[in-house]
């Protein structure tokens, strides 16, 4: 079987025999997580960068045709390969998931062999295509190059030329926005457990940091006796309002 | 028993054993599958009564996509046949009570077949 474990793969589905069979086939092949609804998947979009997700349509909070045209209407996830994977086997369910942007659409139950490949296929055009940047909000990451650029109000996409431990950070704290680090466990992160890092030399990248991202450094808050939070700014138009 | 659920076997054991002989470890799997298919079925058979006892037609097929959904993938044929015709219909069912009476016997039926396959 082709491993992909560098590639990560959402499943949106809320029965647990699907949970069950998709791990058993396609566990070992690659990274996959499991959610049950649409608000966590979404959650899981905007935190994590995914190389497929595969999507039921009737879920307990909506409907996955609207999450899937939500996605190809949003900038970030424009990208993201989706595949229905539901019981809807009319030939109208499959035009509309396909009219709505969905890369492939395979009904239950699974034919196991065609899935797997299905998938693999999905994943091995995604490692070879890979430009493995991700978008969020006015920043795009690239893991590849280790750069981080951030679009200005032209639009254009501008590197901030970030050393190691801030291509690091930043994002580190892009992927988990909105989580509360304590510096312990952003030493670790970044660091690694094995290296002795003082208050003072996190506390130096940080600000650094945040001047490379200017004007949007205040968004890297330091929490009073917790340690530091991050909020992805949106829209590069925001520089304009005052902080 | 209706005529749409008594021309199909309990079990397809063919697309079962396609599912669990793909990898390794399938005993464990069948194991898994049993377990969230009796604490499913048990939910979504409540749903539909409930659903029935409200003349409720979209919580029903909601709750008959969801059976169908662990079902299809089992291999259970005649609870598959069932859901999808408690899904599909647009309107209540003039048969409805005896379509509900039929699908409980063909999951405990169903339920004796996986368990079969535990054992075996």
């Amino acid at each position: 079987m082709a491993n992909f474990k560098n590639q990560n793969v959402l499943l949106v589905e809320d029965t647990t025999a699907m949970h069950l069979v998709v791990q058993s086939l396609i566990g070992q092949m690659c990274t996959l997580k499991c959610v049950t609804n649409l608000q966590m998947a979404e959650d899981e979009v905007k935190s994590n960068s995914y190389s497929l997700v595969l999507l039921d349509v009737m879920l307990p909070d909506g409907s996955g045709f609207n999450f899937c045209k939500q996605l190809r209407t949003t900038d970030e996830y424009r990208e993201v390969p989706i595949m229905f994977l539901t019981s809807k086997d009319e030939v109208d369910d499959k035009v509309m998931g396909l009219e709505l942007g969905a890369d492939d659409y395979i009904t239950k139950p699974l034919e196991p062999k065609e899935f797997v490949a299905r998938v693999a296929s999905k994943l091995r055009v995604q490692s070879r295509g890979a430009p493995a940047a991700v978008r969020k909000g006015v920043f795009k990451i690239d893991s590849n190059a280790q750069k981080i650029y951030m679009k200005n109000e032209a639009g254009v996409d501008v590197d901030l030329n970030m050393t190691p431990i801030e291509y690091k950070l930043l994002s580190y704290f892009v992927k988990n926005e909105g989580r509360i680090f304590a510096r312990e466990e952003l030493k670790v992160s970044i660091w690694g457990p094995a290296v002795f890092v003082s208050d003072h030399t996190l506390d130096t990248h940080i600000y650094s940091t945040r001047k490379k991202i200017a004007p949007f450094g205040q968004n890297l808050k330091a929490i009073v006796k917790q340690g530091y939070s991050f909020t992805v700014p949106m829209k590069p138009l925001d520089a304009k309002k005052p902080a | 028993m209706t005529k749409l659920a008594e021309a199909l076997p309990v079990l397809d054991h063919e697309a079962l054993e396609k599912l669990t002989g793909y990898q390794s470890g399938s005993q464990s799997l069948i194991d898994a599958l049993f377990v969230a298919f009796e604490e499913s079925a048990a939910i979504s058979l409540r749903e539909l009564k409930e659903g029935w006892a409200k003349r409720d037609v979209k919580s029903m097929a909601q709750a008959a996509h969801r059976l169908k959904s662990t079902s299809s993938t089992l291999g259970l044929s005649r609870v598959t046949a069932l859901c999808k015709k408690i899904e599909k219909a647009n309107d209540l069912l003039p048969d409805m009570p005896t379509v509900l009476e039929d699908l409980e016997m063909e999951m405990n039926a169903a339920r004796e077949a996986l368990f079969g396959k535990i054992k075996g």
